[in-house]
């Protein structure tokens, strides 16, 4: 949370105006949510590449998405699009992460083990119409849980992507989720 | 509050995110091209930098294999080039001590190795095949190669082409390949010779091999990469 000092105009007092966000995580958010936008296009249309060699090795599509909702217009393309995206998307993880390490506001945000107990008279507030529990911190223990648990996926989805793209300079990795 | 003071406040805010807009960029066609060229670049750069010549591509039990008549056959223009056995041999030129034609027995007379490795698409599809022929790195001993040149280029009978950098090329498990299967190369899969190349996807694996060069320039990258495809491709 950033506060600014601003002067009231009718009393020429001092107030404090509020930032809800600081100014790292609104940039870092707006960069994910581009990259992630053409990731997640550019890979259907790279999805949409698997071939079929006819009745001798018949195709197994999970899906078949339309071309019009994918990024990159042919395989190559999508390739290009896919493999430079990454890259922004990997340096706002990691300026996301700096800066909430560096600056501290990751104790705000970051789910810890005191959280737990708090999280069910949390949920019976949001979905069961229970009373609701006095806010003692910034964030509430759910809200922490989701903040915290995107970025265990955001690390899932660049190591889903490593272990696709370098199944054997990261063979480890790609051994740990199933070859 | 001062309406008009946050509203500035905000505008000041707002600014300070701006340089999402650069993303904008790729929104125009005239920077989209070098833009995208740079990220592939980029990615072909460090996959280099990843490469580790002792990080080998999994081998498979015999029984792991795809049936050879389920191993895809996937030329880009014919399946059959036309080659004359008899007359074939391999041209070699560049940075070699001995260049020249190569014969496939003089090929064949080099330490063999067999393997069962997965030969895996761009397209998203893979097979787990069993090739067999000498290390590129023996066939480069052989001729004398300048090993600190930077690339290893071939032709093929197809007018297809492409291009290896040095590390991948002296990776053991990289074969001039001319079995697959126990059994002679078929014109379909790239007789008499072919690339085997575990560690890199489907299309650097050129067939219908004609002509090898060590050189330190490449004049053209590959059939598919001079089209927009990444250049290293490392697995």
């Amino acid at each position: 949370m950033q506060v600014i000092e601003v002067e009231s105009a009718k009393t020429g007092d001092s107030v404090q105006a509020v930032y809800e966000h600081p100014w790292a995580v609104r940039f870092s958010h707006w960069l994910n949510t581009v990259a992630l936008f053409v990731l997640v296009g550019s890979g259907l249309q790279i999805f949409r590449a698997f071939p079929s060699f006819g009745a001798k090795i018949p195709q197994r599509d999970l899906l078949h998405w339309p071309k019009a909702f994918a990024i990159g217009g042919w395989l190559g393309g999508a390739l290009q699009w896919h493999l430079t995206f990454m890259w922004i998307y990997i340096v706002t993880g990691m300026f996301y992460l700096g800066y909430q390490i560096f600056s501290g506001n990751y104790r705000q945000v970051l789910f810890v083990p005191s959280d737990v107990r708090g999280v069910w008279p949390m949920a019976r507030h949001y979905f069961f119409f229970g009373p609701k529990p006095p806010a003692i911190q910034t964030y509430n223990p759910l809200q922490k849980l989701a903040y915290t648990s995107a970025i265990g996926l955001g690390v899932l989805t660049v190591a889903t992507g490593l272990a696709v793209w370098k199944p054997i300079q990261f063979s480890w990795l790609a051994g740990m989720m199933g070859g | 509050m001062d309406d008009r003071k946050f509203k500035k406040m905000n505008r000041r805010e707002l600014l300070k995110i701006a340089p999402v807009l650069a993303l904008g960029a790729f929104a125009i066609p005239k920077l989209r091209e070098p833009l995208l060229k740079a990220g592939l670049s980029f990615s072909d750069w460090s996959s280099g930098k990843l490469f580790r010549t002792g990080h080998l591509a999994t081998t498979f039990a015999g029984s792991d294999l795809t049936p050879f008549e389920k191993f895809p056959i996937n030329g880009y223009d014919v399946d059959d080039p036309g080659v004359i056995f008899e007359n074939w041999s391999l041209t070699v030129s560049g940075a070699v001590q001995k260049p020249g034609d190569y014969k496939l027995s003089q090929i064949q007379a080099l330490p063999k190795k067999k393997q069962n490795t997965r030969h895996i698409c761009v397209e998203g599809w893979d097979v787990i095949g069993r090739f067999g022929g000498t290390p590129l790195s023996e066939f480069l001993k052989l001729v004398g190669a300048d090993t600190s040149a930077r690339f290893v280029t071939v032709e093929c009978a197809d007018d297809y082409y492409e291009s290896l950098d040095m590390a991948t090329a002296l990776h053991p498990q990289t074969l001039l390949c001319y079995e697959m299967y126990d059994q002679p190369l078929t014109r379909e899969h790239g007789a008499p010779v072919r690339l085997t190349v575990p560690t890199k996807i489907g299309y650097k694996q050129a067939k219908y091999l004609t002509d090898l060069k060590v050189t330190n320039v490449l004049e053209r990258v590959g059939y598919w990469e001079d089209q927009g495809y990444s250049w290293f491709y490392g697995l």
